[in-house]
């Protein structure tokens, strides 16, 4: 099993419903092939930076779904036969890598976390000693006088 | 000493490397736009500092990015 993300853009000059029933048959063809979705994200109407099929703007999904080798392909294949889709892209997800950045960027944030304790605790200690400092400078104080 | 760099030359360090943290997604066109020129074309390497592992994915990602039409192919 692998775990694959595809981006699909939808003409965006269709009824909302319209729109609704195309993505539901995308997902309805990744699991026909043995895919199970794991995570829709949804982005709505956006401008192509380029014209498609005359088209100025796209509707874009993005699907995370698991599913064996073979199922981007008979997926893609049948989504090529679409008129409403206009572009779509599968990328195979780097799951190692993934799980390595967000392990850094964890262990980032725990150090900075462990730091600012550190930095907390010696102000307060810092605070501390400048006040008891000063309890003992006012007698000296007043004797000076 | 200082004067072997001549002109504007900055130093190379890899953005990437740098920031292990980090990601290349297609979809973050903001973090993908700093690695193009105003016309969309791919920055070399000698600009942008990338070490060669990060070049070639950052470059596969904007590659992504203008096939989903999230980036341009060219701008005049």
């Amino acid at each position: 099993m692998n775990k694959y993300e595809m981006g699909v853009i939808v003409r965006a000059d269709m009824e909302e419903d319209n729109y609704r029933a195309e993505m539901d048959k995308v997902k309805a063809l990744i699991e026909r092939f043995g895919g199970t979705i794991e995570k829709v994200d949804d982005w709505g109407r956006r401008k192509l930076s380029y014209p498609i099929a005359k088209q100025n703007e796209g509707m874009y999904t993005f699907i995370t779904y698991a599913s064996a080798g073979e199922t981007p392909r008979e997926v893609e294949n049948r989504l090529n036969l679409s008129e409403n889709v206009l572009r779509y892209l599968t990328v195979v997800l780097d799951e190692k890598a993934a799980a390595k950045a967000a392990a850094i960027a964890a262990e980032a944030a725990e150090k900075e976390a462990a730091r600012a304790a550190r930095a907390a605790a010696a102000a307060a200690a810092a605070a501390e000693a400048a006040e008891k400092e000063a309890v003992s400078e006012e007698p000296a104080e007043v004797s000076a006088e | 000493m200082m004067q072997k760099r001549r002109g504007r030359r900055k130093k190379r360090v890899c953005q990437f490397c740098v920031d292990k943290a980090t990601t290349i997604d297609y979809k973050d066109i903001a973090k993908l736009r700093k690695y193009v020129s105003e016309r969309g074309k791919i920055l070399p390497r000698r600009v942008t500092g990338n070490c060669a592992k990060h070049q070639r994915a950052m470059t596969m990602n904007v590659k992504r990015a203008r096939h989903m039409a999230l980036m341009v192919y060219t701008q005049e």
